[in-house]
């Protein structure tokens, strides 16, 4: 399947600081992918340098097929982008709002707005400056829902939103876009958001791509295992992997990224009382990640089934 | 499209509008001799029978203030009013070119100028053409000083928008091209000749500042 987004060695510096750095993304048509990371990492300037409001120092990067640097306007209207904290026009209307957005498109499917607009109650004479962040969420979906594009880019989407209105805005995003089958790149902060949502995952630390794979396979890749000790835990080898540890009294808890038999052999060896390997959901597995001696994790790579030679 | 960006545009700025016309008729009643400043303090004491309009007064010293003060307000609105909330996020990924969007900004803001401009002016001018108003000759010739500061103030007007528009670490680095466009500005209020060189300068700059803003807008960061 052909790559709705795809990356060269796309990098920016602000200064002599690098905040994106050598990235190589591919995301294919069709998927959902969620672009994680710390605050800093690297995820706005990113998503703003696909969306050519940032121009990076090297590398490029191409939207369906299109490099973003020779993009024609046209051809933005194909690709719908919510940038964080949902930028509107805070003295416009709901419906002044929707006819400005609508006057910039030929092809816009008012019906569906409608719909997404009634779902959430958005009442057309409402000020934007009146409404929630919540309801300014729901109404910039709705504008970017109605041009129909073919690739969805949300940076923060959630960002800001409580719990229900959330969970709402998510589900909504779900049935809208994945039904049609598109594109959706969106970054975000909740862990639980991502899982839920995202078919893939990128994980960017300081500015680098340290992890692109499939949701469950980076779960499945990071273990914790808890070591308990009669005495004081013994000095930790170092092992290929190894990418946290904390000692509480006589415990010793080891995160492994890529976990494997050879781990395990490392963690008997220091002879515990007794060994506990835990899984961990998608927030304990990317906070252990990330966290951690950030120049010294390793890169987490897997298979894409169907794209040769690329990093999971 | 352009409607939409139009009105847009029309409604950022209709209250610095409202404003700037409001001074401009205050300083054109002040010229008319109509006591609309009963404190005296806005428009410098109020008028004197001897004075000539356009020629004596202060009606142009007025006009040029309030005049640069408008398309100041008007140019940084629309420029850096635009970053606030970011709001080009949303705008500049509209399917449209930057430089579509830029030409009705300066459309917008500098024929909002120039209407609130030619009516102060036009309504001296018909003031003092009526006869029995003041006590001294009036030819509409007499009114080409002021005409040359409207005139010139559209150049100004894209001086801030270009403040506007270009990323800078502090206050004086982005007034430069304000600050430029004003000193060249004074200059060609003085060229000899200036109803042939006058517009003909004003063009040039104009249009030296016109491509820098688009190309500004182009190669910037919006980060």
């Amino acid at each position: 399947m052909p790559n709705a987004i795809e990356t060269h060695r796309l990098t920016k510096y602000y200064g002599s600081k690098c905040v994106v750095d050598s990235l190589d993304l591919k995301v294919e048509q069709g998927s959902v992918y969620g672009l994680l990371g710390r605050n800093g990492c690297g995820k706005s300037t990113t998503i703003k340098m696909l969306m050519g409001f940032v121009h990076p120092t090297r590398g490029s990067a191409e939207l369906l097929g299109q490099d973003v640097s020779q993009m024609p306007p046209e051809m933005r209207s194909q690709i719908a982008y919510i940038a964080e904290g949902h930028p509107l026009y805070r003295w416009m209307t709901v419906g002044q709002s929707i006819r400005f957005a609508r006057a910039f498109y030929d092809r816009w499917n008012h019906e569906l707005l409608e719909q997404i607009i009634d779902h959430f109650a958005l009442a057309s004479n409402a000020k934007i400056r009146r409404l929630s962040c919540g309801q300014r969420a729901q109404l910039s979906l709705a504008l970017a829902v109605a041009q129909e594009p073919e690739l969805l880019v949300l940076d923060d989407p959630t960002l800001g939103l409580d719990t229900v209105v959330r969970r709402d805005f998510l589900e909504s995003l779900i049935q809208i876009i994945q039904k049609a089958g598109r594109t959706i790149l969106f970054s975000s902060h909740i862990l639980g958001d991502v899982e839920r949502v995202a078919d893939r995952i990128g994980i960017l630390v300081d500015g680098v791509l340290r992890v692109d794979c499939p949701t469950e396979t980076f779960k499945q890749s990071i273990r914790k295992v808890v070591l308990e000790f009669d005495h004081t835990p013994p000095a930790i080898p170092t092992c290929d992997g190894l990418i946290g540890s904390w000692q509480i009294g006589n415990r010793l808890e080891l995160v492994f990224v890529g976990y494997e038999e050879k781990h395990r052999v490392v963690a008997e060896s220091l002879e515990p009382r007794t060994l506990e390997v835990m899984e961990l959901n998608l927030e304990d597995a990317f906070i252990s990640y990330t966290r951690g001696h950030r120049r010294s994790l390793p890169l987490l790579h897997g298979e894409r089934p169907d794209v040769e030679g690329s990093r999971v | 499209m352009w409607k939409a960006l139009a009105f847009k545009d029309i409604r950022e700025t209709i209250g610095i509008a409202a404003l700037g016309l409001l001074a401009l008729i205050l300083a054109a009643s002040a010229a008319m001799r109509i006591a609309v400043d009963p404190t005296g303090l806005v428009m410098g004491g109020g008028p004197h029978d001897s004075e000539i309009p356009f020629v004596g007064g202060t009606f142009k010293s007025h006009f040029t203030v309030i005049s640069f003060l408008l398309v100041a307000a008007l140019g940084f609105r629309q420029s850096l009013g635009e970053m606030f909330q970011s709001g080009y996020l949303y705008l500049f990924h509209r399917p449209i070119s930057l430089a579509r969007v830029l030409a009705v900004k300066m459309i917008v803001g500098i024929f909002i100028y120039l209407v609130c401009g030619a009516i102060s002016i036009l309504a001296v001018g018909l003031w003092a053409q009526t006869p029995g108003t003041h006590a001294s000759p009036f030819e509409w010739s007499m009114t080409i000083p002021v005409w040359r500061v409207w005139l010139s103030m559209p150049v100004i007007y894209l001086g801030a928008m270009l403040s506007g528009m270009r990323p800078a670490r502090w206050a004086g680095t982005r007034l430069a091209p304000l600050v430029g466009v004003m000193v060249l500005t004074a200059l060609i209020q003085d060229l000899p000749s200036w109803m042939i060189l006058g517009p003909l300068s004003l063009l040039a700059v104009a249009a030296v500042l016109i491509i820098n803003i688009v190309s500004v807008s182009r190669t910037r960061d919006y980060a």
